[in-house]
């Protein structure tokens, strides 16, 4: 295991020799940075520059926070009429595909807007339920760095996958992106949200389970509530993770709680004015109480949201091995905010953290990422308790899922059916857009060579 | 003389209690072994009455006052004929019955002695001083953990102790040619008897029968008197012996300073006896030129229900019974002597692989697995002996923790996912377990190994059926498995191997002043054992650990884990799919699955449900002990859809497993998929 640490160790010291920072003080921080502020030259935000991920080259844990406001307000720049991260490809873009079947999420080759069809949580197939009863819907986008990537490397080929370096990470400037949009009913004021006219697959009840009709794509329009960015910057194979939400999402539980506490007095986009904690984030995924009406395409029960911890962080946090960062994102958060039009849509969208790996960790197939820390090292580093409440709403709370490294680690994964083949321990596991199309590339051989596609 | 040498089988079985005096036969096939690769039956299931193996359905599992069926062990005699030096025997063996011819004598009745007892109030908790459930460590260099029930003197072997705390329903006899079809108790009012060793039954009216109702008054009447510890009777036109177990019943009694007991652990509950119990079987063979020979002798123990009777543990109790024997008593030097394991020893995909993979497998239908999860016990399910490991598990370490790795104890994302035995965090397979895991994955394996004797594969059966692993202690047995001192040695000979170290019970001393049964087997020391020293580590009561064990944090808990794992899912049932849940699609005529709901789940809406919590660390059971002592029996049992007829001609399918009989009225508090997490509470604050 420690072989995990001391490569990196090496050349990140002599990287911040040459920065003039010592690595105890740099990328870990020992104390939360007065300076973590905007960059003049991010604003007005229709002139951010791209983050220079090639060089990116921290002196604090504000950098990784920096780089992902920067990376935002870059994806949420008008271009042709619409955010960048729009025009970007979809996974499902990778595998040619014009028609989804019952088990592939459909492709939109086109620039128009597609369907939305992907309504369960990463981990835990959880349905979140908006206040009108509504799923929210999820979407994901890659740049052309991962695009060619997969293509040069012919990673669609299983067979290749199977072969392929497991030391191999992905290149920098990668980068793979997940919105989280909530249905808008009408007459419904969506002042504050960016919105998008576009369609959803409607749900029905299917063999047991509530699922996607690929045949009944819905008109409607979008707000959108989340937004997740992966990013491979230089030294950080592993990617840098940040995650953002509107600032109406939900309330925050204060440090000090129990299961009675009322968590605001208040409606929330996805909160009842004086929900209990008791009541908040509960996943009725498996129980018998889980209902779909396919009329009205309405769900109960219906989630109570409670944004667990703020800032990605424990405010209760005791042990200083990780100094919190709360402060730094929340000045960071404040000083962009404020520096953005209040004419601005992406004005009402905050940064809620950004996670990292700690000086000296080094991305090697097989790691469970499972804790913070490993044989008494600090692995992860920066929001070491991040969620978005409105992507991973179920998951905040529990220590083996509370941040984005408990699921995107690089272990073996074993396939949704027994007809395909597993996933050995790869670098490129870190992605699960890469671990997606690695089984969906087989179930279309498969499909392709039965005759139905 | 007869040179045939005779056995009873199997060594050790398994009575259920129930509250009703009907029965059905403990299972003889194992749960998680493909039966019929057709109809895809699995094992596990208990067997008709009446029946050789007619496996029983969902109807089977409450009589007609919808009382819970008691679970009864069906005890056979093999003869072998030469002695045994190695394991599997060489002689296969073979059931006899009266009439049958023997060495040129024909057997003209088998005379049946079992002797039941209760002795879980006078023992040591399970808890030690320190606080700390360590396991068999408790007992380790002369130490013990304190007595239960202080008050009533403070030595297990105090005449007063082993009379007032200890219910002992002495022995019962009775012959396979039994034309009465009678059924003897095991209750105060039922005569003892033994069989001596010229196979004729002699009477015990002097033998000091003690029950609960002799010394104390019972606080808790409504959950039961503690009359009997169960019956035992000769199935019909077999000459087999057939014990029951006890009722379910409770019974609750001051300390001796006259202060109520509290029921308020999980364990440990002084002031309750319950009505399980154990004691040995013995059996003497009488033949027709008037000889009679005894067979090696073997075990009843009685123990919870099954609720789940085809979800089989990753690690059983066999698992742990064979990994003791291998290691420490020889039983198969080719695999395991000089202490190391063969490196060229070749595993059995069928009896050492596949049982661990189907334990994983059915896991699903007891707990809250996510799809993922779901999908990984599938996927290694499903892996034949022909498939190549490494292709079908790239990277067997990360999935499989390591039971040499005590770093490993801790690991939360490594397989088994459940919580650990005493003093580790999580379940680890047995060493002989891994050691033929890691062979099977280095291409030393055939599909399957040397075949065992009908007998001996009922010894391995029974014990599959039972918990292992997590002896906290446990459901059926606890960590004494792994005890030597428990068992018969030298194995060698003309006993074989798996046999309780038992004391000859000389019962023509008896006298109705004392107390006739004594300390016993105390853990770790050579002591023999006598009736109720197996069951006396178990909970007391059973139910109150039965109600606590849904799902806990680790313990310890180094990573200061907030994640709550299962205890013993496939024993103690947690979250299940109800089939009143399923719904019928006329087009594929056949059942989807349903949602989920607790097993325990009790009767109510909101906070009039006695199980009803905020907390998700508390879900899944009644709040208070009490009310799972009034609401156990209302728990409802897990089988196999094929098992469970659907009022349409047909059945819900060998595809799922759902609850069936479930008494209880409410669907209870949500079931969210793992991992659910700790809500702090006041007391955290």
């Amino acid at each position: 295991m420690s072989n995990r640490f001391s490569c990196g160790t090496l050349g990140l010291a002599a990287l911040l020799s040459l920065a003039g920072f010592s690595a105890g003080a740099a990328q870990s921080g020992t104390s939360p940075d007065d300076n973590c502020t905007a960059i003049e030259g991010w604003f007005p935000h229709d002139q951010t520059p791209e983050p220079d991920s090639a060089n990116f080259t921290p002196d604090s844990a504000c950098s990784f926070h920096r780089w992902s406001w920067q990376m935002f307000l870059w994806l949420t720049q008008e271009v042709d009429g619409k955010p960048r991260f729009l025009s970007f490809q979809s996974p499902y873009t990778l595998l040619d595909l014009d028609n989804r079947s019952s088990m592939l999420p459909r492709l939109e080759k086109s620039a128009s807007p597609r369907a939305l069809d992907e309504y369960l949580q990463a981990g835990t197939e959880g349905i979140m339920i908006d206040q009108n009863g509504r799923s929210l819907y999820y979407s994901q986008y890659l740049n052309d760095t991962f695009i060619s990537f997969i293509q040069d490397q012919k990673l669609l080929d299983p067979e290749v996958v199977r072969q392929f370096n497991p030391q191999t990470p992905f290149p920098v400037d990668t980068l793979e992106l997940k919105a989280s949009w909530k249905v808008v009913m009408p007459g419904e004021n969506t002042d504050g949200f960016f919105t998008m006219p576009s369609s959803v697959y409607k749900l029905v009840n299917r063999d047991g389970a509530i699922v996607v009709d690929d045949t009944q794509p819905i008109d409607a329009t979008l707000a959108l509530v989340g937004f997740h960015i992966g990013g491979v910057v230089k030294d950080h194979p592993e990617m840098i993770w940040a995650t953002f939400e509107h600032k109406d999402n939900a309330p925050d539980v204060p440090a000090t709680f129990d299961a009675d506490t009322l968590i605001s007095d208040r409606d929330w986009t996805f909160y009842k004015a004086n929900t209990p904690y008791s009541g908040c984030n509960i996943n009725p995924a498996k129980s018998v109480e889980l209902k779909l009406d396919e009329a009205s395409q309405t769900l109960s029960p219906i989630t109570q949201i409670c944004r667990r911890y703020a800032f990605g962080n424990d405010p209760n946090q005791t042990t200083q091995s990780v100094p919190t960062n709360i402060a730094d994102v929340k000045r960071l958060n404040s000083s962009v905010l404020s520096q953005l039009s209040g004419e601005d849509v992406w004005s009402n969208y905050f940064q809620v953290g950004a996670i990292w790996f700690a000086p000296g960790a080094t991305l090697e197939p097989n790691m469970t990422l499972a804790t913070d820390t490993e044989d008494g090292k600090q692995l992860l580093t920066g929001s070491l308790k991040l969620s978005n409440a409105a992507v991973e709403t179920f998951t905040q709370s529990q220590s083996t899922m509370n941040n984005c490294f408990r699921c995107h680690n690089t272990l073996q994964r074993f396939p949704p059916t027994t007809s395909l083949d597993p996933l050995p321990g790869l670098n490129l596991n870190i992605s699960h857009a890469f671990v997606n199309l690695y089984f969906w590339s087989q179930e279309l051989a498969q499909q392709k060579k039965a005759g139905t596609n | 003389m007869s040179n045939s040498i005779f056995r009873i089988h199997p060594a050790i079985n398994f009575g259920r209690v129930g509250n009703s005096d009907d029965f059905y036969l403990a299972p003889e096939t194992a749960a998680g072994e493909v039966l019929d690769k057709t109809s895809g039956l699995f094992g596990g299931l208990p067997i008709q009455p009446g029946t050789e193996d007619r496996p029983i359905d969902a109807q089977a599992l409450r009589d007609a006052s919808q009382n819970v069926v008691r679970q009864a062990a069906r005890y056979r005699i093999f003869t072998y004929s030469a002695e045994q030096h190695s394991y599997p025997s060489e002689d296969p063996g073979r059931e006899i019955k009266v009439g049958d011819c023997i060495d040129g004598k024909t057997v003209t009745d088998i005379v049946w002695t079992v002797h039941l007892a209760n002795k879980k109030n006078n023992n040591f908790k399970i808890t030690s001083g320190n606080g700390q459930e360590e396991g068999i460590e408790a007992y380790q260099d002369n130490a013990t953990p304190p007595l239960r029930n202080p008050s009533y003197g403070n030595s297990l072997g105090d005449a007063t102790r082993r009379t007032r705390l200890v219910i002992d329903a002495g022995p019962r006899a009775i012959r396979a040619t039994d034309s009465a079809q009678r059924v003897i108790a095991f209750s105060a009012d039922s005569p003892c008897s033994y069989s001596d060793a010229n196979g004729a039954i002699q009477p015990l009216p002097d033998y000091p029968v003690s029950f609960p109702g002799d010394h104390f008054q019972n606080l808790n009447p409504e959950l039961g008197c503690i009359k009997s510890l169960g019956d035992l009777r000769i199935e019909a036109g077999t000459g087999r012996l057939i014990v029951a177990g006890g009722f379910g019943e409770a019974f609750s009694f001051v300390d001796a300073d006259g202060k109520k007991p509290t029921l308020e652990n999980a364990i440990d509950n002084d002031g309750w006896f319950d009505d399980v119990a154990d004691g040995p079987v013995d059996a003497m063979i009488l033949f027709d030129d008037g000889s009679a020979v005894s067979a090696t002798g073997a075990w009843f123990v009685s123990t919870d229900p099954a609720y789940a009777p085809q979800t089989r543990n990753v690690v059983s109790t066999w698992d742990d019974v064979f990994s003791t024997w291998v290691e420490e008593l020889a039983l198969i030097p080719s695999l395991f002597s000089n202490g190391e394991y063969n490196p060229d020893y070749q595993a059995s995909f069928n009896q050492d692989i596949l049982p661990v993979f189907h334990g994983a497998f059915l896991q699903r239908w007891n707990t809250n697995l996510p799809a993922q999860g779901v999908q990984g016990h599938n996927w290694v399910a499903a892996i034949k002996p022909s498939d190549d490991p490494k292709a079908k598990i790239p990277n067997f370490q990360s999935l499989i923790r390591d039971p040499n790795a005590s770093e490993e104890d801790s690991q939360g994302v490594k397989m088994p996912l459940a919580l650990g035995d005493a003093q580790k965090s999580f379940l680890s397979l047995t060493r002989t377990q891994y050691f033929l895991m890691m062979q099977w994955y280095n291409g030393k394996s055939l599909e399957s190994g040397a075949p065992l004797g009908a007998g001996e594969k009922l010894d391995r059966v029974v014990l599959e059926n039972c918990l292992g692993g997590r002896y906290s202690p446990g459901i059926d047995l606890t960590f004494i498995v792994r005890d030597i001192n428990l068992y018969q040695q030298p194995w060698q000979g003309v006993t074989g191997p798996l046999r309780i170290n038992r004391k000859p019970l000389n019962y023509a001393a008896t006298t109705r002043s004392q107390p006739f049964l004594d300390v016993g087997y105390v853990p770790l020391r050579s002591t023999p054992v006598e009736p109720g020293d197996l069951s006396k580590f178990m909970s007391q009561p059973w139910h109150t650990d039965y109600n606590s064990c849904a799902v806990h944090t680790p313990d310890p808990n180094p990573s200061a884990n907030n994640t709550l794992y299962w205890s013993w899912p496939a024993q103690r049932p947690v979250q299940v799919h109800p089939v009143d849940a399923c719904t019928f699609d006329a087009q594929r005529k056949a059942w989807n699955l349903g949602g989920q709901v607790f097993s325990i789940r009790g009767d109510g809406e909101g906070a009039e449900n006695l199980t009803h919590t905020n907390l998700p660390q508390n879900e899944g059971r009644y709040q208070r002990y009490i009310d799972f002592m009034h609401n156990w029996h209302k728990t409802g049992f897990i089988i196999q859809g094929s098992q469970i007829a659907d009022g349409q001609g047909g059945d819900y399918g060998s595809d799922k497993f759902l609850e069936v009989a479930s008494l209880y009225s409410a669907n209870g508090d949500i079931v969210q998929p793992w991992p659910t997490s700790v809500t702090p509470t006041k007391s955290d604050a």
